[in-house]
């Protein structure tokens, strides 16, 4: 779907995948805003600041002066466009998590796995009330970890990580309660290039 | 037996070479011969099952001859008690273990079948909620853990807790004639003393379960208490004044548990409900203090939510279902 929209593109100088190639670098350098022009196409790519999730990934936005029939959709949407799957929209029930396989390995992609809880219960995010956390936001984690237990009725659902990477956010405390498809952590997955 | 691993099942053997031939006496040669070891093996095999309370009487040069029935839990002693197919047709056997549940989670993460059952004499980390230690003192109790792997939505398992409640209720009274009562979601009491505890562990994703252990520890013919838990806990024995069959127990509980687990997968959460509040002085009015991680707050009972949540009415006046927490009653 998206490789169509991009050969459209590529008649107004812009091919999808250098988009997505601009958006993968923007990130990569940590690059706010961005704007280029290219066959009297111009196109500017900004990172949303005030996501909810902390390293923000790209937002992209492409002005352009109605020639260019990309629609952020398009993009955003397609599993080919890595940059611009952005996971941030905290627990939609009907929607899991974006799994590893939306993903493909050979990407290098900035998008944040969300783990969401399985049932209604409440968040612990440690074993035991005085033991450590098991994780904090900075900490590395790979698949398999446990990141926090999730009680039901004396049910202990411990919640493993299905990502490699680090944590960038604990959405709920210690503690509280939680409803089913409610986003616990964000990890920022590791590149694997 | 440093490193616990299951019992040998050759030991099995010999413990029902032994009850086939409870009249006579056994020569070592003939056990070693059916059981194929050696018959030093046979006799160091003799020594260990003595350490742990079977009587048996004999010596290398005579043969073998067992006092008594053995009451422990090895798959030929319970087996022939449960039906075939449901929960607990694979035992595997632990003279002493860490703890079933680790032990039954391992296996379902390596994919051992729905029904496994892991049994040990002795746990040395018997695990409660929040990594709290479960009492397992060795041959006096049943620790066992069963592995599930329910067609239910993770929504759903929390059921599974009611459902080994009213089990472990219904297994404890057949035999003994002992009725508890289910303290929610599922500690069994006598005398408003826990003799049962159950913890339920998950595996799951947010919209797959994989396998759930139900852990089942209960005291069965423990004579003393630890001075620490002796206010609040308690043993069958202690109870009744006399001992019990742990194998029979055991066998009661691996058929209610089946008994009970198609009752909730073919009517539905609401039957196992209904025979919980049927069964529980804690279902209905009940005044306790519910413990959670915001505090303590004091309430009476009143009903199960459809999925088995305790409702609650503060003493606020707040009327809430209680989905997790810890509660104990009210003098």
């Amino acid at each position: 779907m998206a490789e169509k929209r991009g050969s459209t593109g590529s008649e107004n100088g812009w091919e999808l995948k250098e988009i997505q190639k601009l958006i993968d670098l923007l990130i990569e350098r940590d690059v706010a805003e961005f704007e280029m022009e290219k066959g009297g196409t111009r196109i500017r790519v900004r990172r949303a600041e005030n996501r909810p999730v902390a390293p923000a990934p790209a937002a992209p936005t492409i002005i352009s002066p109605a020639v260019l029939p990309l629609t952020i959709p398009g993009v955003t949407s397609a599993p080919s466009a890595p940059a611009a799957d952005i996971t941030t929209a905290p627990a939609a029930r009907s929607e899991p998590a974006a799994l590893p396989s939306e993903t493909g390995p050979s990407e290098s992609t900035e998008s944040l796995y969300i783990i969401k809880s399985p049932l209604v219960g409440t968040f612990y995010g440690s074993p035991s009330p005085n033991a450590e956390a098991f994780v904090k936001p900075g900490d590395a984690v790979r698949v398999g970890q446990v990141l926090c237990i999730i009680e039901a009725m004396k049910l202990m659902n411990e919640i493993e990580s299905e990502a490699s990477g680090e944590i960038v956010r604990i959405y709920v405390e210690n503690g509280q309660p939680v409803e089913y498809g409610q986003s616990l952590f964000a990890i920022k997955p590791s590149l694997k290039r | 037996m440093t490193t616990p691993a299951p019992t040998d099942r050759r030991i099995d053997k010999l413990i029902r070479l032994l009850v086939e031939n409870a009249t006579v006496v056994v020569p070592g040669p003939k056990i070693a011969a059916e059981i194929g070891v050696t018959r030093a093996t046979v006799w160091d095999w003799i020594e260990k099952l003595r350490s742990l309370g079977v009587e048996i009487k004999g010596h290398p040069a005579t043969g073998y001859q067992l006092a008594r029935l053995p009451d422990l839990l090895i798959p030929s002693l319970v087996r022939p008690d449960i039906g075939e197919g449901g929960i607990g047709h694979r035992m595997v056997h632990y003279f002493r273990a860490d703890s079933t549940n680790t032990i039954a989670l391992r296996m379902a993460s390596e994919g051992a079948d729905h029904g496994t059952a892991v049994v040990a004499e002795e746990q040395t980390a018997g695990r409660g909620r929040f990594g709290r230690v479960w009492y397992s003192e060795k041959s006096s109790g049943i620790y066992v853990s069963v592995l599930l792997r329910p067609p239910l939505a993770p929504g759903a398992a929390p059921a599974l807790t009611l459902m080994a409640g009213v089990a472990a209720q219904a297994a404890v009274e057949r035999p003994t004639g002992l009725v508890t009562d289910i303290r929610w979601p599922n500690d069994l009491l006598l005398n408003n003393k826990k003799l049962c505890g159950i913890l339920t562990e998950m595996s799951a994703e947010v919209d797959r379960l994989h396998a759930v252990v139900i852990g089942i520890g209960i005291n069965v013919n423990h004579r003393e208490i630890p001075d620490e838990l002796r206010s609040i806990a308690t043993s069958l024995r202690l109870e009744s004044g006399k001992t019990h069959s742990r194998i029979q127990i055991l066998a009661a509980l691996l058929r209610e548990l089946e008994h009970y687990y198609q009752i909730l997968l073919k009517q539905g959460v609401e039957a196992i409900v209904n025979r919980w509040t049927a069964v529980s002085t804690y279902a209905r009015g009940k005044r306790i203090v519910v413990r959670t991680p915001s505090g303590e707050f004091r309430a009476t009972t009143a009903g199960l939510e459809s999925n088995g949540a305790l409702r609650l009415r503060y003493d606020d006046g707040r009327v809430e279902p209680l989905v997790a927490g810890e509660i104990t009653q009210l003098e």
